[in-house]
């Protein structure tokens, strides 16, 4: 599996702890602060964009994990698909309180109906729905057959919400990337890559160890059935 | 449609009917697609009726948003095909999209 390839999970948050630090410190003491009506407040952008996309990225694998699945019948993939939504689901959660924050300070409004978050909404509500339908499905090989569809379906809505500045501009959401290249300064575009690079090796991290978790836990199991039906 | 949107008829809209047409279809493509599938994965599930709005409802809610705002920009403004142009190459991409999708997976979905 590619995935082992990847370093230890020990490893991997030793990186991200280092990356993540670096921005943060970056972000407070070198990246200016933002020439705009934002102000201070755009300090939060540094967390905010690399946790959501790491949710993007993390329903990604998903939707990769839920293909392979149902090509291939392993249940490998049905574990990586499983434990890269619940961390996906995570994270959307993480960028939803984040994004508050941030639209509290910037707009004045916790909450606002435009079409980045509309959109964001209805992916975490599609993702929270997955684990409604692996409670309620009994069977395990159905189970994460239905489980890989579902992933999928619900994948098609997270380009949406990505391209959702874009193609609607009348949305409050800035769009940073474009392009023309990043609407930032330089010092801002170091300090967000390093926070990207560490945000997405902790992700890394996290799903390594879920994995493990997660196999642990259906051998357990297992076991447990076997030891109950040997006594 | 509902029976009584008959009343609120004026012969003025008779103009609109063609566009009007083409968005309902669209819609309901996309309503029936979606909710084929997703019927057949909830119809084996053990909280049948509680899952299949729970997993239905936050998908369709991009459709109705835009087929909403395209009945509305063709009553309200009388909007021809050309200002709707967006919102009906929206409600088209999506129609294919998950027709597609759920042409590649309604076999696994259908099981056994």
């Amino acid at each position: 599996m590619a995935l082992k390839k990847l370093g230890s999970p020990a490893a991997l948050f030793v990186g991200a702890a280092a990356f993540l630090v670096t921005g943060l410190l970056l972000a407070f003491w070198y990246a200016p602060t933002d020439a705009s009506t934002m102000g201070f407040s755009q300090k939060i952008f540094y967390f905010h964009a690399p946790i959501a996309e790491c949710a993007l990225l993390a329903f990604a694998v998903a939707f990769v994990a839920a293909v392979q699945y149902l090509r291939t019948q392993k249940s490998v993939y049905d574990r990586l698909g499983y434990v890269s939504v619940r961390l996906g689901l995570l994270f959307s959660l993480l960028v939803m309180a984040t994004g508050m924050i941030w639209g509290k300070a910037a707009w004045g409004v916790w909450w606002a109906w435009e079409p980045r978050l509309t959109t964001f909404l209805v992916v975490c509500l599609l993702y929270a729905a997955y684990f409604v339908l692996r409670q309620t499905v009994e069977d395990e090989t159905r189970r994460a057959t239905f489980a890989a569809v579902f992933a999928i379906i619900a994948f098609v809505d997270v380009p949406l919400t990505f391209f959702a500045t874009r193609f609607m501009p009348a949305g409050l959401h800035p769009v940073v990337f474009t392009t023309g290249g990043a609407r930032m300064e330089g010092s801002m575009l170091f300090t967000f890559c390093l926070t990207m690079i560490g945000m997405t090796l902790l992700l890394a991290a996290l799903l390594r160890l879920e994995l493990a978790e997660q196999a642990l836990k259906e051998e357990l199991d297992e076991l447990k059935i076997r030891a109950e039906a040997g006594a | 449609m509902p029976v009584f949107s008959l009343f609120f008829i004026k012969t003025s809209y008779a103009v609109h009917l063609g566009p009007f047409l083409l968005v309902v279809l669209l819609a309901d493509l996309g309503i029936c697609a979606l909710g084929t599938l997703l019927a057949t994965i909830s119809m084996s599930s053990r909280a049948r009726d509680l899952l299949l709005p729970i997993v239905f409802l936050p998908l369709v809610v991009p459709v109705l948003i835009a087929a909403t705002a395209a009945t509305t920009g063709i009553f309200a403004r009388g909007d021809g095909l050309g200002s709707l142009g967006g919102k009906l190459l929206f409600l088209a991409v999506y129609d294919a999209i998950f027709l597609v999708a759920a042409y590649g997976t309604y076999e696994f979905a259908i099981g056994e």
